[in-house]
This record gives structure tokens, sequence and C-alpha cells, in this order.
């Protein structure tokens, strides 16, 4: 079975160095779709840590509403899933 | 002593007299530097319940241990008065060559009091102190003055001034060195009401540090780490970054916090101007990281900007024009106004209008031209700017009606651009802050900004983390360090002992660190209790609490009070004060703050 394709919408640095703002990645889990963004963009290398979690700078969200912190957490259908700065403040 | 001179210069503008007051090692470690040791001195030298903008109350310039050493970011200095927007403690940060010089004049602050008969240049040439007429400087702005002042004494002095704002007591008028500003709470005024244009530093005197070869290694490796991961985003987009990020999250406020999303926000965002209209990136003395952006405006001039101006003087005015912002922005740097309390102040003068409770036709939210001119007429307090010039609070008060509901300030600061409906860690973080509404004495956001905090439903178990922050930014402002180097740390407190250390030569620990960040806000707390500081104080404009933050790009949040209230009680249980936010007798002892005593109980 084919795995679910979410949207992701990049903001901040992870913008700026994928040089766009959304793309579509398959996965089912975080985990999954990050390494598919990193795939697709692969100025955002830096995205997934060496242990294979989500690198410090920065966070994930699904829909805006909820930040992830373990990259197992599924991501359901349809979800938005946004990756932002982690030092998002002034 | 090591990384300190051992006291503080105080001088009286009224007479030129001048005496170093010397400090106790003993307080010197308790309270370090910065906002911890301004605090102290100000405590010191203020008279309870004095009016901010008398002759007797106190200004305090405070360096801190670290300033001189080759340690990134360490050129800074804090502004410590009684604010005349909140008549409470403000404490407001700055940087560059002032700082360095400043130390180098041979003291570890400068307090400054009186009021000339005439406009003053105040000098503090190596600790020698002399007043000079400002006649040909009073009337000009922040720009023109430095300029003119460096003509005057040369590159080796360094100036902070006061622009047309300061000189006519608007209530959020800055200081200025080096086109940074020393933003919220009016220390301009307090300036301006000394009939002091201008501060100029001059100093040959260096401190010794216990571990010279130490130092220098430690600066070296957190230079090394500021060129790293953490502080990309300050090096590579700047803080205008932000708002795309806060619009997607519906927490960007937008007509006077009637909304959270703004339509237009990809027309002046961060990105966009980077692509289009940076012509410079720029560095305080001694750092490392390189976080300023300046962006062309349309006459060919540059300016800086900062998310938190992009939001005040765009968004929250309903503006999207980016050259008006820029403009706009200019304009308050130029007068010296605080951009933050200057949009606020427009965006609610523009409800006020649309709803009728002033005349004022032109004023109407995404009515650029409109906000332009009244930023300037606040500036020089004509007609309407003469109200709006002494804050929203105060205006509302004389507006009535409504006003006063959507007046968008805690204690009489206006909210900087995070929406406490949508982000409600930081809406405690707001309602607690001992400066009113404040992201840099409280970086709350950034649980909201994380796993560790449900942003739309705040609840008391929020308020270790409002702590642990408030904590944080305690120490790293007396430290004091850039807090855009707060994410290269693993340890906080041991890796800032372990510095303070080596220059100091004291056997601190981040035990002992974490003791002194809880001293430092305990101090400030104590400080505004002195000064009248109630528990009705410890909450946010009734628009927040009783009005649904409608849905944008993302959902919609409400914020009830009873919700905020129950979050304020357990930030006051987390910190050990009874349930009115009184500091037990146990906890000043403790704390070392025993002289600080006679006045703990709020009214």
């Amino acid at each position: 079975m084919a795995e679910p394709s979410v949207t992701v919408e990049l903001f901040g640095l992870a913008r700026h160095r994928a040089g766009r703002a959304d793309l579509r990645a398959s996965g089912r889990t975080v985990a999954d779709v990050l390494r598919a963004i990193v795939r697709t963009c692969p100025g955002l290398t830096g995205l997934i840590a060496a242990d294979g979690s989500l690198s410090r700078q920065y966070v994930v969200s699904l829909n805006g509403e909820q930040f992830i912190d373990d990259p197992a957490e599924p991501v359901p259908k349809g979800c938005k899933v946004l990756i932002l700065g982690a030092d998002a403040g002034g | 002593m090591f990384g300190y001179h051992g006291g503080y210069l105080r001088i009286d503008v009224s007479s030129g007299r001048a005496d170093f007051v010397p400090v106790a090692e003993g307080v010197l470690r308790r309270f370090i530097g910065g906002v911890g040791l301004g605090t102290w001195i100000l405590s010191r030298e203020a008279a309870a319940g004095v009016n901010p903008l008398s002759p007797l109350s106190p200004l305090v310039f405070c360096f801190s241990p670290l300033v001189g050493t080759p340690l990134t970011t360490s050129a800074k200095f804090a502004v410590v008065a009684k604010s005349p927007l909140t008549q409470r403690l403000n404490d407001a940060l700055s940087s560059s060559h002032f700082a360095i010089a400043g130390k180098r004049t041979g003291a570890d602050a400068i307090v400054i009091a009186g009021r000339a008969s005439r406009p003053i240049v105040l000098l503090v040439d190596d600790g020698v102190v002399r007043l000079e007429s400002a006649d040909e400087f009073w009337g000009l702005s922040t720009e023109e003055a430095t300029a003119r002042l460096n003509e005057r004494y040369g590159p080796d002095f360094h100036a902070a001034v006061i622009g047309p704002a300061g000189e006519r007591l608007v209530r959020f008028a800055t200081l200025s060195h080096n086109k940074r500003h020393a933003g919220r709470g009016g220390l301009g005024a307090v300036f301006g009401s000394k009939i002091l244009k201008a501060v100029c530093v001059r100093g040959s005197r260096r401190v010794d540090v216990a571990d010279p070869a130490g130092v220098v290694m430690a600066a070296k490796e957190l230079s090394a780490k500021s060129f790293g991961p953490a502080t990309a985003k300050y090096r590579e987009l700047g803080t205008v970054a932000n708002l795309l990020t806060f619009n997607r999250l519906n927490a960007l406020p937008t007509r006077n916090f009637q909304a959270g999303t703004f339509d237009d926000a990809e027309s002046i965002a961060g990105e966009a101007l980077n692509a289009g209209r940076r012509i410079a990136r720029n560095s305080c003395a001694a750092c490392t990281i390189g976080c300023e952006h300046v962006y062309a405006t349309r006459d060919g001039a540059g300016v800086r900007l900062e998310y938190e101006s992009l939001f005040a003087l765009g968004p929250l005015c309903g503006v999207s024009d980016p050259d008006a912002i820029l403009a706009a922005a200019r304009v308050c740097d130029r007068f010296g106004l605080d951009t933050i309390s200057a949009g606020a102040t427009v965006a609610f003068a523009m409800e006020c209008a649309e709803r009728g409770l002033i005349d004022a036709p032109e004023l109407r939210f995404g009515n650029a031209n409109a906000m332009l001119d009244t930023l300037q007429r606040i500036a020089t307090r004509d007609g309407l700017g003469d109200l709006l010039a002494e804050g929203t609070r105060a205006s509302a008060a004389r507006i009535g009606g409504e006003a006063p509901n959507f007046a968008p300030h805690v204690k009489g600061l206006e909210l900087p651009g995070y929406e406490p409906r949508a982000l409600q860690t930081m809406a405690l973080g707001f309602a607690v802050g001992s400066r009113g509404a404040d992201h840099n004495r409280s970086g709350a956001y950034e649980a909201d900004f994380s796993h560790r905090a449900d942003r739309l439903h705040g609840c008391p178990e929020s308020a270790r983390l409002a702590v642990e922050t408030e904590d944080r930014a305690a120490l790293i402002d007396s430290l004091i360090l850039c807090k855009f180097l707060r994410g290269v740390f693993t340890d906080l407190y041991a890796e800032s002992a372990e510095l303070l250390r080596r220059v100091t030569g004291w056997d601190v620990t981040g035990d002992e660190l974490r003791q002194t960040a809880r001293r430092i806000v305990t101090a400030k707390k104590l400080f505004n209790i002195r000064e009248g500081w109630t528990p009705a104080e410890d909450t946010l404009p009734p628009r927040m609490l009783n009005e649904k933050l409608p849905p944008g790009v993302s959902p919609g949040a409400t914020l009830p009070e009873d919700r905020l209230r129950a979050m304020v009680g357990a930030y006051y249980r987390e910190r050990g004060w009874d349930d009115r936010g009184g500091v037990p007798d146990q906890q000043v002892d403790e704390l070392g703050l025993s002289e600080w005593r006679t006045a703990h109980t709020p009214g």
C-alpha cells in the first residue's frame, strides 16, 4: 500500500534553505516525512540529526496545532506538516 | 577584584557633582551586572514613590564583568530606571561601543540624577565629569545629534542620545546609541526630564580578569559556537523571518489584536524583504553573529528592521506597504520612539477612531499616511499626538468608554508581537512580567513553540516553563550576553559559571547562578511592590480575556480569565510566593535580600 502523501509547509530558515515554500511528501510517520523532505530538498539535509531525530534547529508542527517531539509520531491523513525554526521568537 | 572597578559613579546634573560609590564584592557577586546590578543600584538610589520624571529620579547605566573581554556579544549595557510609562521598574538593554567605553571610564555603572537648567551634554572622560551646553543639539534627531556630537568630541567618545520624543517626554521615548535603542519603557523621557540630550563616554581604565588565557580560550569557543546552526536564523534572515511563522499559527497581532492572521502577510514577509531590499548586514561591537539586517527605503537610505518593528508598524496597524513600514521604522529611530509602543499606540488610536471614540477621520487601519503622520505628531506632542504620547493606558483612561478594554498593554507597557490567546504560556509571561508585557524578560513563547505546552490551552503546569525562561533571561541580561546566543548553551548555568569564574576568579557554580537569577527576578518584584504593585496588575487587557481570537489560517482561541488566574496563581506558587504574589520573609532572607525587607507585602 502506498504511503500517504501530505503537504509540507516550510518557514524561516527551512524555506530559505529549500528555496521553496511548500512541497508534497510521503510517509506514515514524522521521520518518514522528514526523510522525504530531505530527498526532495538537499538544502535541508540538516533537518535530521545524526541519530535520526529532528535537528535542534527546527520544530515540527502538525496543522499548526500540535508540536511533535517524537519522530515516530504517525502523520494523520490529510494533515499539513509545518517545519519551523526552533528559535521562533525575537 | 577582577572584572570590576568596584563601584559606580553617581552624577548630579543639577550641580555637576560626581561621587564614586564603592560596591562591596559580595553585592557584585549576588547581582553580577547589567539588569541585576542595575536593579540593586536603582533600589538604593531611588526613593520609594519617586516620580520617574522628577529630578530625584535616578537613571542607571549598568555594565557587566564581561564587558571589555573578547567574549562575543559581551559589549552590552543595561539602562535601568523607574518607568514613566508603567511606574514600575524598567530595564532596557543596548549594545556596542558605549558599553566598552563606558566601563573604561572607571566605573561599573553610571547613575544620573538631578535636572539641568538648560540642555546639556554629560561627558564622562576617564572618570572626570563635565557638563557642556547642548543648545546646538536640542531638537535634533538621534542620528543628527550623534553625528554632531562625533564632530565636536571626536571618535573616541561614544554617545547615548535622545531624539525629539525624549525631549518632549513622550512616555515611550528611547535612548539611542549607534542606531540601536534601549527601547522599552520610556527611558528617553527620563533623560529628557533632566534636560539631558546626551551622555558621552571615553576611557582608558581596563580591568584585569582572573584567568586571561582561560578567557581567551572561552572566547574562541563561544565565537565558534556563534557561527553555528543555533544562530543561523539571525545571521541569514534576521528576526523578520518570524512574521510568516506567526501568521501561519494565527499568532500575528493584527489590527490592534482583533485578529491573528494578516491577509497581506506575504507582501511584507521577511523573506520578501531579504530577497528584494536587504542592502547590508551589520554587527554590534564585539559580536560575531551579525544579526542587523538593513533594508533600502524608498529615498535610498537604509533602515534596520526587526520583527517587532515590522509587526507593530505593519499588521498591527493594518499596513501592508513595505515602503511605509520601513519609513515608519525610520521615523521612530530618528525621533527616538519605541517601535512596539509607537505602533501599538497608533493601532489603538485607529480602533478608537473607527469606533467613533475620537475624532480623527483619517486614522483608519491600513492608512499608511495616517500612521506616519500620527507617529510624528506623537513625537512632537502635536494635537492628538500629545494625548497618545502618554501611552495606551493613560490615553484610554482619558478617552473613556470602551477604550480601556482594547488598550493593548500590561502594567502600561504595550504588548509585543505575540498574540497571547494563541500563545498562552507567553500570555502568562506577559501577565506577570515585572516591566509589563515583555518578550525579552520572559521567553515563554519558546514553550508554546514546542511539545512541552499546548499553546491554545494554557494550564497551571505552564508556570514552571514560564519561571524557567524568566530566570534564564535574568541571568543572560545580567552577565550580559546577547539572547541570540541562548541556543548555543547546553547548560546555560554551568557554562555561564565557567565564564564568570575565568573573568572574576570566583568559585561560582551553576547552582549559585540559578539562585542568582531567582534573586534578580525577586528583587525586581520587591522593587515593584515598594512602588505600589498589586496582584490586580498581573493580568492581560480585557480584550484578551473576553473576546475570542477569530480563526485565521489556524484555529481561533479563547483565554478565559479564570484560566489566566489559575496560571498566575501557579506561577506565584512555583516562585514560592504567597497567593497574592507577596514574597515571604523566609525567601527574602534566603535570597540575601533582607535589606529590601521593608516593603515586600503587596498593598
